[in-house]
């Protein structure tokens, strides 16, 4: 097993004088082998993003644990256990706009990716060349130019190619696409699958589009309010989906070919 | 070629204005003292005489020259002010910054202690180290108004920086695995740039006003002159009733022009780095 997500809780505390809580994540539990790609969906506010940020370490859970390869990832806590854990678990997150400093050219984004790797000659620009044409990009119309200077895809697809320099075993991928245009959506979905096939890695894809959780996953989690709702491999959540919610979703994924009816 | 930035800058009115106040101050306090090189502090003529050609603004209770002590009290008041505002912007960036990127305890510890400076009266503090020290010279009393003016910066900075550290960029240079004080340099200051630069107008026009304050009430630089320093004299000499105008009006008038062109600076930018403010 790769990573192992066990009961994990998270809950938020807000207001000072009547202390109110919010359940993000609860009594959340899954599997994530090799070679996998898992979809977790859902709606705003289902607690997807807080459990992608749970696995990245980017913020502590109230309860439960998460095994990767065997160690609990709470007892990371060296710069250097950290950096080897975030060389094999690596994030790509919803907005490609936000996802960069605006003050810096999108090369630091990749430059960022070999302070993770052990050793320290590499030729770093054939490294980022080619995982630049890896993703489908032409390095000298992206080196060098800021943020802002290139398109929502092109800058998620620099967002994958820091993925390519790490080859990481697993990658959570929240909302990657989004906010990309539809007709560049499939291209960028397949980098991900060719990442799978070609280096093993594991996907934890985060979308809150069932349609598009359906095409590309081997299992799907379904959550809804914090907790997994329903859990299985695409067909059978799309033909038999048992949970209310769940049902609603079906409902919901736009069909081609088939006129909305209205109210 | 001029970036953009600074060429849409100069077409705010009220920028151009505050600047072109501030920066003709200045240049006369840096080139006033070659152009009319009359030692402040030495009696050159009869006492308290109007404005005449001699004396372009006439002589104080001692016949020292009005004109060229308000030369000198303008540079000591801007040096004042630089001084002042660069050290309690650097304890408040430091303070804020760490509280507002660390959190938890940091953050408590952190926020107790600038809570506990920003209700302390800060004149009171001021005037118990002043008192304390037997001479002050402009740096002790930058130094005096810039540790006790700087909790409003961290305050404000610790918020910039809990709604920056949010950002997905942050998040990107932190599973990279860079240290938190990279990321605090290279990723979240340079965000607040603006933010900062602004404090650092408001905190210089507060640490002018607040020099003036301490010396309106004798705790301000023993030795040398300032715009506060010559308000002192001129009070002190009932200048007001006495109808000697000469003497308090031009350092009145120059210390509210400074303070008030930056409070305006500040608003002009203020307004041009967040349009919503220009309102309509």
């Amino acid at each position: 097993m790769l990573l192992e997500v066990k009961e994990l809780t998270k809950i938020y505390n807000v207001g000072l004088l009547r202390r109110k809580e919010i359940i993000a994540v609860k009594d959340v539990s899954f599997d994530v082998k090799p070679e996998m790609f898992l979809s977790l969906v859902g709606e705003s506010g289902s607690g997807k993003t807080t459990t992608a940020k749970i696995i990245l370490k980017l913020i502590k859970p109230t309860s439960g644990s998460i095994i990767f390869e065997g160690q609990n990832i709470e007892g990371i806590n060296t710069l250097k256990d950290l950096r080897r854990y975030w060389r094999n678990v690596h994030g790509i997150f919803q907005d490609p706009y936000a996802s960069f400093n605006p003050f810096h050219k999108v090369d630091r984004a990749l430059g960022q990716a070999f302070t993770l790797l052990e050793g320290s000659n590499f030729d770093k620009e054939s490294i980022i060349n080619e995982a630049l044409r890896e993703v489908g990009l032409r390095p000298e119309e992206v080196l060098g130019k800021y943020p802002h200077e290139l398109s929502g895809g092109q800058r998620q697809r620099i967002m994958i190619a820091r993925c390519y320099i790490l080859k990481p075993k697993l990658i959570l991928a929240d909302e990657p696409l989004s906010m990309i245009d539809a007709s560049t959506r499939a291209g960028i979905l397949k980098l991900f699958s060719k990442l799978r096939d070609e280096h093993k890695t594991s996907v934890i894809f985060i979308t809150h589009d069932l349609g598009l959780a359906y095409y590309v996953s081997d299992e799907i989690l379904i959550m809804y309010k914090g907790s997994i709702v329903e859990r299985g491999p695409p067909h059978e959540i799309i033909e038999k989906p048992q949970a209310q919610y769940t049902k609603r979703l079906v409902e919901d994924v736009p069909l081609l070919y088939k006129k909305w009816s209205g109210f | 070629m001029i970036p953009r930035i600074i060429k849409d800058l100069f077409k705010i009115k009220k920028l151009d204005i505050s600047l072109g106040i501030f920066l003709g101050l200045m240049l006369l306090s840096l080139l006033g003292s070659i152009i009319y090189p009359v030692d402040p502090t030495s009696v050159v003529g009869p006492p308290e005489r109007p404005p005449s050609s001699a004396y372009p603004l006439g002589t104080d209770n001692r016949g020292r020259d009005v004109l060229a002590q308000l030369i000198g009290g303008i540079k000591n008041s801007l040096y004042i002010g630089v001084i002042a505002a660069l050290i309690s912007l650097g304890i408040g960036v430091i303070i804020g910054a760490i509280s507002g990127y660390k959190g938890g305890l940091t953050d408590s510890s952190l926020m107790l202690m600038t809570d506990v400076v920003l209700v302390l009266p800060s004149i009171l503090i001021m005037m118990l180290i002043a008192a304390y020290l037997k001479e002050r010279n402009p740096i002790f009393v930058s130094i005096i108004i810039g540790v006790t003016s700087w909790p409003w910066v961290a305050r404000a900075v610790r918020a910039q920086m809990m709604s920056l550290k949010a950002r997905e960029f942050v998040y990107m240079s932190r599973i990279a695995g860079l240290r938190d004080i990279k990321i605090i340099i290279e990723d979240l200051l340079p965000n607040m740039a603006s933010y900062i630069f602004m404090a650092f107008v408001l905190l210089m026009s507060g640490a002018m006003i607040a020099e003036a304050g301490l010396s309106m009430i004798g705790l301000g630089v023993t030795k040398g002159i300032s715009l506060g320093i010559i308000l002192y004299w001129a009070q002190l000499f009932e200048s007001v009733r006495r109808g000697l105008w000469w003497w308090f009006v031009p350092p009145g008038a120059c210390l509210v022009a400074l303070a008030s062109s930056l409070l305006l600076m500040s608003t002009a930018l203020d307004e041009y780095f967040s349009p919503r403010l220009k309102g309509g």
